[in-house]
């Protein structure tokens, strides 16, 4: 189904994108997006800074986690953000029902993410390991945690979008950019787990 | 393309971190090619999925210089720089 062009500016044409992107909502996601963002880089060098000082005690409790978690984790995510940005392309091209079925592909992606993730902790917990255990793992429960969260409240917007789209209805110009702004998020989630990962379990 | 390439990328780090020292002996120049791929991940994601490429200067701008700073920071403190 297309979407109407009586409802949909001209801005939001998949030929127009350059002026696209002015639009004031952009602007502001970008203040949080970025401002999320240099909190984590802060997270990140903090991390680095207190590796390089006790670096046997962090190389001996990152042998503890299971590398193949974080690395399913980070292809589910990559996969999950690929199908919000096809997800986006079918939307603009009023293809509400095709932009549905990636929405909910790109949440069941996430959400088996999180499924992994709180195995992962279930199993560290099992251990005795907790976020007292040592300085390492306190940055593991930290910068996992605060991005699980992050996660968790994209999978809602997701699943937000999914139910508030009706396959039968054309999309509006306001929904349009509202999906546009939670996939710009979603693609945070994804882009702050490509740094987690090497930085908690694939550093030397 | 953009998603094959990060998947790939991904692959490859995954290989590197689970056979430690089979590209670079020295640790430090391993740690650096991690995060570099990362970074470069990350630069992508941010053009292609986060559209950045069709955005306005102010947040072209805003996000190079974000991943400039970071990714400096990050690789030059992962060297031992701060502590030397």
């Amino acid at each position: 189904m297309m979407i109407n062009d009586t409802t949909l500016p001209m801005k939001l044409n998949a030929n127009a994108r350059d002026e696209a992107e002015d639009l004031p909502a952009n602007e502001t996601i970008w203040v949080f997006v970025l401002g999320d963002m240099s909190v984590f880089s802060m997270f990140f060098c903090m991390y680095i800074y207190f590796r390089n000082s006790n670096l046997e005690l962090y190389q001996q409790s990152q042998a503890l986690l299971n590398l193949h978690y974080g690395s399913i984790n980070t292809l589910l995510l990559l996969a999950s953000s690929w199908l919000i940005v096809i997800a986006v392309a079918a939307l603009r091209k009023g293809e509400i029902r095709l932009c549905r079925l990636l929405t909910g592909g790109a949440f069941l992606c996430g959400a088996a993410f999180s499924i992994l993730k709180v195995f992962e902790y279930h199993e560290k917990i099992n251990a005795g390991i907790s976020f007292e255990s040592n300085d390492f793992f306190m940055f593991y429960y930290l910068l996992t945690g605060i991005h699980f969260m992050h996660l968790v409240t994209g999978l809602g917007v997701l699943g937000y979008l999914y139910f508030t789209f009706r396959p039968t209805e054309s999309a509006t110009a306001e929904q349009v950019n509202n999906f546009e702004l939670s996939a710009i998020y979603w693609h945070m989630v994804d882009l702050l787990w490509i740094l987690i990962f090497p930085l908690l379990y694939l550093m030397p | 393309m953009v998603w094959l390439l990060l998947m790939v990328i991904t692959g490859a780090s995954w290989m590197l971190g689970a056979n430690h020292s089979i590209l670079f002996t020295e640790p430090a120049k391993e740690a650096a090619v991690l995060l570099l791929l990362a970074f470069f991940k990350v630069r992508l994601v941010i053009r292609y999925f986060m559209e950045v490429r069709h955005a306005s200067i102010l947040i072209k701008l805003a996000s190079e210089a974000w991943l400039i700073v970071s990714c400096v920071a990050i690789v030059a403190l992962s060297f031992g720089v701060s502590s030397s």
